[in-house]
């Protein structure tokens, strides 16, 4: 299986192997680092904040409930940490200082060490064909799950197909997307 | 490392679908992650938990049980000593009452605090 479900994921997780936990984070960190980036308007900061999200969630991991979505727990405590985290540089009173310092380093970033960072404004216009090319009832089903954020119940019941198919099919979508996406990404 | 691979193009492709994507991330980011979660002792396979927990118990239980055998005898001095020490004080009432003793005979009249 090329991606297992966040449910597993974590289940190995709190039966002890922590590395699993890994595999969480490299599918996560892009949208709780830019949720962070909201907040914090530069890129170090983000991370930062974004790696206290990680630890966070990894701390409380058995208290997350199955029944809704790993994304949108870890969401949540992304936004709780962002306040908190802006909360304290006001405090501080150092916020428009540090905000002007890290723009200019947010700028040299990509200049400096490109091959340390991912880009990803360079991939979206690689990225919309494939979906495109997508089967349309896999095309749905990623945008139901993936983009609209609705359960496996939920899509289920609204397209009138048992779980088990909208599982083997979202797998199928995800599959066909990776291997697509490996033949566009030169850099990996 | 296959896996891991396939994690990390699955989050890009779920970022630039949803259009929430920041302008840079690290590459070493999850590592990093990862490094904090093992050295700040958050990790919960620490593979020798278990069997470390179970040898500080035999050990603290053998050390407790070998305190309490080496204090016994200590114990059984100590008693005896306080014996003893009753022992001298009947002693010294016997000694004391004597000496009221012979008061009484000498002056023919009994001492109140020898009564």
């Amino acid at each position: 299986m090329i991606i297992e479900e966040d449910d597993e994921i974590i289940r190995q997780c709190l039966s002890g192997d922590t590395d699993s936990y890994k595999y969480l984070v490299q599918k996560y960190q892009f949208r709780i680092i830019n949720t962070c980036y909201k907040y914090t308007k530069n890129i170090i900061d983000a991370e930062d904040v974004a790696q206290e999200v990680f630890l966070k969630a990894y701390q409380n991991l058995s208290t997350f409930k199955s029944s809704s979505k790993f994304y949108s727990w870890l969401y949540r405590i992304a936004v709780n940490t962002s306040l908190n985290y802006i909360n304290s540089k006001e405090k501080r009173k150092e916020k428009e200082t540090i905000s002007e310092e890290n723009c200019l380093i947010d700028m040299n970033i990509s200049n400096d060490n490109p091959k340390d960072y991912y880009q990803l404004n360079e991939l979206v216009n690689k990225l919309q064909p494939l979906m495109d090319n997508l089967p349309d009832d896999l095309k749905r089903l990623v945008e139901l799950y993936e983009i609209k954020d609705l359960t496996y119940d939920e899509i289920s019941k609204e397209l009138s197909i048992p779980i088990g198919t909208v599982r083997s099919r979202l797998h199928r979508a995800r599959n066909m997307l990776i291997s697509e996406f490996k033949k566009i990404d030169d850099e990996e | 490392m296959m896996k891991n691979k396939n994690y990390s193009i699955f989050g890009r492709i779920l970022s630039i679908i949803n259009n929430d994507y920041p302008p840079y991330v690290s590459k070493n980011f999850s590592d990093n992650v990862m490094k904090n979660i093992h050295t700040n002792g958050y990790s919960k396979t620490s593979k020798f938990k278990t069997p470390l927990n179970i040898a500080a118990s035999l050990f603290f239980a053998m050390i407790t049980t070998y305190a309490l055998i080496s204090l016994e005898p200590i114990e059984k001095n100590t008693v005896a000593q306080e014996i003893i020490e009753k022992d001298n004080d009947l002693i010294k009432r016997v000694i004391d009452d004597s000496s009221c003793k012979e008061l009484h005979n000498k002056e023919g009249n009994p001492d109140n605090e020898c009564k």
